[in-house]
């Protein structure tokens, strides 16, 4: 016994992932009870690049834990790249979005999630001639900086004029233009492992533009619209996170993500819970999931209303950020509060106020952390979207599935780790999983079948396939000898371009003839 | 017991391979996906199935709650019918004739098929909530009169918002795209009941009669069957309403639209209920496809306006409405009328009273002091098509001239249920509603009912009776089909504690009345009626004495096993749980009295022949010459109490002959004529004749014995008449004979003896024969977001008390026709449920006590702004 749970509890190596000048989110304190040591390592900015590969390396790191400034951002896609065997926590796809505002638009229109409308311009003349037929008011927003403080870079513009002034001085690139919401509130979620922990409005102060939120103001815990939870899940699921916060306007009953990230201002007991969690999703289910019960933040409402005020200046304050971007500090440690958060109970959240005279203003950063903001302002990528394998998925993965529930991911888990899985429709052998639903998470998977492995019963699961067409693929395949390319395929009767189209979607060539005959 | 049933992927696979044998016929398409990634399979029947689109169709749903099976099997045994019988079946033929059908067979495949596999008792879909909890109620998912909820582990949770379901989306993407769906049928199971559509106000909606005679219809259908009678219920404030269901969506959009509720089970005995679920739903949904044509939107005929009753009688009404005013021309257009005797009833071709093109139709032969109800619709002569109806008018035929009519309301405190099981049963009485029959947690149950007879006279002889009880919920206690519910008249002089179960078991029964409900007439949202025979009339007759009647209720005693619960819910209609005034049981007597008689002598008597008139004498017949000799004898009507407060139930004249000088082919008629001073032969022989008294007799008839002439129906109108005006009446006694010349032959009556001469006799009731004054000044105010009623009382003596009515499509003529809001001698009510936003009628009625209804004093509400 034994040897079979020190085998089971063969834990990844955690590390920490920090940067000079930024808030640290987590601490070991937040893994409490996580029986290995937890490495830490700091990224100093400039050409700090390699050290810090090497760094990881040395510790023999498994999982890097923390969030990443937008403005290391593209440096940290590059890590990422040069340590393909460390699992980046949230992952750098995950993260996506955290970059800049133009990401949280890519990101919502590739996954078809709730959005203002969002024109996006490189070309200012293309721009220019947009805010001339666009319907005012209309929100500009600065897409991406060293910085995005609670609003500061967000403008309601009432018309064109204005709009022109607006970009004339403040040369905004790229032009980022949303259609204005009418709002008085909007709702932040905030996630552990696709579930909603958190929630609140942020309404603003009397006579106050919303996206000026550096005065006034109050937060609200109930009645939160279970739409907006719904959307925040779905994103969360779709960014495939492992925590997460979104902002969400709710206008004439329908919800819009403005924002989301995997960076956003938590209170300690909420850092406690997403390290619980991670340290179930390391632990592949060994450790303990905390329960974290559907609209548990109503009870915040009725705490103490002084402190509820010291929260709400966390969240609104000019000086304090919010939700994306790392929060940057003059102290390089960048140690404050988070050592106060050993007890996971809202009444420690430390007096803060001290803290903003030392908190930075954009102008005041350092050379180095200001330099490295420029280079990622040059890119423009793709929303990245890490695929899921079988082979390498994590619980937070299995957890994006429709009908997956955490024992059951669990039991999957363990499956996986105990079996080569050649087909999904193994894993038809764990009680509760049915046909259907296997066949729903090869889609959502989008694994394809090995054409030249798949048997007439895997292949006749494919909708676009069936049962006539499966038979006839494997007895042309027992015939001819294994597909060498997908087109071949065209070669059975009945099966034309556009079918061809629609399989391929499913199937694909993972074994030659060649290499694996030998 | 689930083996029989079909699977999801099976019955695609059916509906495939008709549309693959018979494309003419079946088509089947996809309409969308759900969260598991199934294809929501929609199969069309049309008999040209390159213009379905244009035809009117049905569009029918099944299985939207997951466990609810009856939808899915039902939607495949409908289109095997349709297959099989097409091709020489007139009734299948006529129903498609016109009209395309679109099945949903099953608008939940996630959720069905988790019930089949793995949790029976599932309802909601597959979607994963915000909590990891799974499943939206779907049919709680649509926008109309959505509910936001945050409890997505609820059984009944709508969702984050309205169509956030792919399930739910794919029917509204259909639907919007299909203008020509004007019927909607959603296939529940359980509780043998049809809920239409509402559109969340107390009062009905102008298609409310559409709706019930839909259901009706396909409830005679389902009749015709299994003899299973099916519930109608339309939601109103204050009961609970539903909200966010797919029925009040279709309806918005202009569709008639119910839910079906089917069985008494969810998945039920395959092959003892749910084969027979599905024979008796089969031809209900092909008489459903047959009126699709006649509800499209761009087709439909406009329905009868106005339509009202301008006159109620006794036995007789009038009804009329407004000429028809279309574009099709009057001569096209004749109107059908159909009577029934109770709410809610269907509209089939054997109570189709009369087919007309007037404006104006007369009904007679009804008994008095009944309920009627009248349903009218148009029809285009050439093209078949018909109209929607007018709303139900109801009626109420006046009391005959010798009845008084009472309906009773229990008394509160002294009315409510008594379970074995129950700790507290005195806690029952007044406020819960009467639960009666047998259920695990509550042992077996009794209702008791105690009814006032304190405003009907001791001597008072009932004629007719019935005690009714509304049905409320048969769905939440559900019913199976085993068992019988009974109403007794309680000996109350031996019974012991009425709040005490042991007491109310051991109860001594005087008599049952009327004929027991058996389970499968128990219909939610229909009255049942317990009609008392005249021997039970005669029972409760002696309870006058004590005030009141003590009634108790008892169903089935035994559970089946397996079964928790074979118990009814009836309204009580008082409480918070109950539906108010509208639907609390009462008893409806219909008495008479033993008459007053009277006796009148002639004023004087005349015997007038050709030659001389004589007095004092009463000889007719014929003369030597064969000329008639007639009799004729005056009477005074003055010593008769005033005819407003007389009822003349019976009069006849006796005759007594003295000798007879006659042939027997003679024959002697009494006449009834006015009387008048001249008494000569021309006078007489020119006189005008009110009415024939009785029959003639032949002189073989006679052999000195007394003869009665008894008055008729129109004899005795006029007789009153008569007396209204104090005028005197004369009778004449007139001979005839088969021969032509008949000479010497005369017949001598008894005209001064003391004991034998003519007597006028009228037997006689003390009763008010018109109706005290009208109320006045009736007003309205809306108060607390209520619209208050308020009027001054008439101050006749016989004022007894008012009916308040409200009816929104026309102005009521008669107390019955519309929703009774108050009945009682205040001078203020509320409508306490009346939508602000909707027009209506508001009419008063006084009555005494017979009771006679004075004709109403109306108000319109105007509503501020009109939402309908
Ligand atoms: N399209 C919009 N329409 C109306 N209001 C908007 C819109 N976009 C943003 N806002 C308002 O402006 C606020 C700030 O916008 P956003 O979240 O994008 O910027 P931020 O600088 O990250 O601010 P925060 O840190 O407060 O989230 C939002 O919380 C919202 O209330
Ligand atoms: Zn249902």
């Amino acid at each position: 016994m034994d040897e079979n749970m020190a085998k089971k509890r063969k834990l990844p190596k955690i590390g920490l992932l920090y940067l000079d000048y930024v808030l640290r989110f987590f601490d070991r304190s937040n893994f409490k009870g996580w029986p290995d040591k937890i490495e830490q390592v700091v990224y100093h900015w400039g050409n700090d690049k390699d050290r810090f590969i090497a760094e990881v390396k040395r510790k023999k790191i498994d999982i890097l834990v923390g969030n990443i400034p937008a403005t290391a951002y593209e440096t940290f896609a590059e890590i990422a790249k040069a340590l393909p065997n460390v699992r980046f926590v949230p992952s750098i796809e995950t993260q996506f979005a955290n970059k800049s505002k133009e990401n949280v638009t890519l990101f919502c229109e590739k996954h078809g999630l709730s959005h203002p409308r969002t024109e996006i311009f490189y070309d200012r003349d293309a721009g220019y001639e947009y805010l001339k037929k666009c319907d005012y008011p209309i929100i500009v927003k600065r897409s991406y900086g060293p910085s995005n403080y609670g609003g500061y870079y967000v403008h309601k513009v009432k018309s064109e004029k204005e709009a022109r002034k607006l970009f004339d001085t403040k040369k905004y690139h790229p032009m980022y233009i949303q259609e204005c919401i009418p709002l008085r509130a909007d709702i932040r979620v905030m996630l552990i492992g696709h579930k909603p922990a958190c929630a609140f409005w942020r309404v603003a102060g009397e006579g106050m533009e919303l996206t000026n939120t550096s005065q006034g103001g109050y937060m609200a815990y109930d009645d939160v619209p279970m739409g907006a939870l719904e959307l925040a899940v779905e994103a969360s699921k779709a960014a495939k996170a492992e925590y997460w916060a979104c902002d969400i306007a709710e206008y004439d009953g329908k919800f819009y993500i403005l924002e989301c990230a995997t960076a956003f201002a938590a209170f300690p007991y909420f850092r406690d819970w997403i390290g619980q969690y991670l340290m179930w999703d390391f632990s592949e289910g060994y450790f303990k999931k905390p329960h974290i019960p559907l609209y548990n933040w109503e009870e915040l409402g009725k705490i103490n209303p002084s402190l509820l005020r010291t929260m709400r200046h966390i969240e609104f304050s000019r000086y304090v950020p919010s939700a994306d971007g790392a929060i940057y500090l003059n102290d390089r440690e960048g140690e404050w509060d988070v050592e106060l958060t050993e007890e996971s109970i809202p009444e420690d959240i430390p007096d803060n106020s001290h803290l903003f005279e030392f908190i930075k203003d954009e102008k005041d950063l350092p050379e180095v952390v200001t330099q490295e903001a420029r280079k990622g302002e040059e890119i423009h990528e793709q929303v990245q979207d890490r695929e899921m394998t079988i082979e390498d998925i994590t619980l937070t993965e299995l957890m994006t599935l429709h009908g997956m529930e955490e024992d059951l991911a669990v039991e999957v888990m363990s499956y996986i780790r105990t079996h080569e899985i050649e087909s999904l429709d193994e894993l038809a052998k764990i009680e509760g999983i049915e046909r259907q639903t296997i066949r729903l998470w090869a889609q959502e998977l989008k694994e394809k079948l090995d054409i030249n492995k798949a048997d007439e019963k895997a292949l006749s699961n494919i909708k676009a396939i069936g049962k006539k067409l499966a038979k006839k693929i494997v007895e042309y395949r027992e015939k001819n000898g294994k597909f060498e390319k997908l087109d071949e395929l065209l070669q059975i009767k009945g099966l034309g371009g556009k079918k061809l189209e629609k399989i391929g979607r499913y199937v694909a060539i993972k074994s030659k003839k060649s290499s694996d005959e030998k | 017991m689930k083996q029989l049933y079909h699977s999801y992927d099976e019955a695609v696979e059916l509906f495939t391979e008709l549309a693959r044998r018979r494309p003419e016929l079946f088509r089947v398409e996809t309409i969308g996906q759900t969260w598991e990634k199934r294809e929501i399979a929609l199969v069309t029947i049309s008999r040209e199935m390159q213009s379905a689109e244009e035809r009117p169709a049905l569009f029918f749903t099944g299985t939207i709650h997951a466990r609810e099976w009856i939808g899915i099997e039902l939607a495949i045994a409908f289109c095997q019918y349709i297959d099989r019988n097409i091709d020489y079946d007139k009734t299948v033929q006529e129903a498609l004739e016109k009209t395309t059908i679109y099945l949903v067979p099953c608008a939940n495949p996630d959720g069905f098929e988790y019930s089949r596999k793995h949790f029976s008792f599932w309802r909601k879909n597959r979607r994963q909530n915000a909590d990891g909890s799974y499943g939206v109620d779907l049919n709680r998912n649509f926008p109309i009169g959505f509910v936001k909820s945050n409890n997505p582990a609820s059984n009944v949770y709508g969702g984050p918002e309205p169509f956030s379901e792919p399930e739910t989306r794919a029917l509204r993407d259909f639907v919007l795209s299909h203008r020509n769906i004007s019927i909607a049928l959603d296939y529940h199971s359980q509780g043998n009941v049809f809920f239409p559509a509402h559109d969340f106000r107390h009062e009905d909606t102008i298609d409310t009669t559409d709706l019930n005679v839909l259901c009706a219809n396909m409830a005679e259908e389902i009749r015709k069957i299994s003899d299973r009678e099916y519930g109608i219920h339309q939601g109103k404030p204050p009961a609970k309403l539903i909200s966010g269901s797919g029925r009040e969506f279709y309806y918005s959009q202009g569709i008639i639209a119910s839910v079906v509720e089917v069985g008494t089970r969810n998945i039920s005995d395959y092959l003892d209920d749910m084969i027979e679920h599905i024979r008796e739903q089969i031809p209900a949904l092909l008489s459903a496809a047959k009126e699709a044509p006649n509800y499209a939107a761009n087709l439909s005929m406009p329905r009868p306006e106005n339509f009202r009753a301008t006159f109620v009688g006794k036995d007789n009404v009038t009804l009329e409405w407004e000429p028809y005013d279309c574009k099709e021309g009057e001569e096209e257009v004749y109107f059908e009328i159909y009577r029934s005797t109770r709410e809610k009833s269907y509209c089939r071709p054997f109570n189709l009273m009369g087919l007309t093109q007037a404006n104006r139709y007369a009904d007679n032969n009804l008994v008095p002091d009944s309920a009627y109800f009248y349903h009218i619709r148009a029809v285009n002569r050439r093209s078949g098509k018909k109209s929607p109806f007018a709303p139900v008018l109801a009626i109420r035929t006046h009391v005959d001239e010798d009845e008084f009519h009472r309906t009773y309301f229990p008394i509160p405190e002294k009315t409510g249920y008594v379970a074995e099981k129950a700790k507290d049963n005195a806690s029952h009485f007044g406020v819960n509603s009467l639960f009666v029959g047998v259920s695990e947690s509550k042992g077996v149950s009794y209702a008791i009912v105690t009814v006032p007879l304190k405003t009907i006279p001791e001597n008072a002889i009932i004629k007719r009776a019935r005690f009714r009880l509304y049905p409320l919920n048969r769905v939440g206690v559900t019913v199976e089909k085993y068992g019988e519910w009974n109403v007794g008249i309680v000996d109350s002089s031996k019974m012991g504690d009425i709040k005490k179960f042991d007491d109310v078991k051991n109860m001594e029964i005087l008599s049952y009345i009327g004929r027991p409900t058996p389970s499968n007439h128990l219909s939610q949202g229909i009255w049942r009626s317990w009609e008392l025979s005249e021997i039970e009339c005669a029972v409760l007759a002696k309870e006058i004495e004590k005030g009141e009647v003590v009634l108790r209720i008892e169903g089935p005693k035994e559970l089946f096993i397996g079964r928790n619960s074979q118990m009814m819910q009836w309204d009580l209609g008082y409480g918070k749980f109950g539906g108010g005034l509208a639907f609390r049981p009462h008893l409806e007597i219909t008495y008479t009295m033993p008459p007053n008689r009277i006796e009148l002598f002639p004023k004087k008597s005349y015997t007038v022949s050709a030659d001389a008139t004589k007095e004092d004498e009463i000889v007719c017949g014929f003369d030597e010459k064969g000329r008639k000799i007639y009799a004729t004898f005056d009477f005074e009507l003055g010593s008769l109490p005033s005819r407003d407060f007389l009822s003349i139930t019976r009069a006849y004249m006796v005759l007594n002959p003295i000798n007879v000088y006659a042939k027997e082919n003679i024959r002697f008629h009494l006449e009834m004529i006015d009387s008048c001073e001249e008494k000569d032969y021309e006078t007489i022989k020119q006189r005008h004749i009110i009415e024939n008294i009785g029959y003639d007799v032949s002189v073989n008839e006679l052999k000195n014995e007394e003869q009665v002439f008894l008055f008729d129906t129109y004899a005795l109108q006029e007789f009153g008449n008569r007396l209204q005006e104090k005028k005197g009446i004369a009778f004449v006694l007139r001979p005839s004979s088969a021969l032509k010349l008949v000479k010497n032959s005369v017949v001598q009556w008894h005209s001064s003896h003391p004991e034998f001469t003519p007597r006028l006799v009228i037997e006689y009731l003390n009763k008010r024969r018109k109706p005290v004054s009208a109320v006045n000044s009736l007003k309205y105010v809306v108060e607390n977001s209520k619209i208050k009623l308020s009027w001054k009382n008439p101050t006749d003596k016989d004022f007894r008390g008012v009916f308040v009515i409200k009816n929104p499509f026309r102005k009521p003529i008669s107390p019955y026709d519309g929703d009774k809001l108050y009945g009682g001698r205040d001078n203020w009510t509320y409508d306490d449920f009346g939508a602000l936003d909707i027009d209506k009628y508001y009419a008063v009625f006084s009555y005494d006590d017979v009771p006679n209804f004075s004709e109403p004093v109306i108000v319109k509400y105007k509503a501020k702004n009109n939402r309908r």
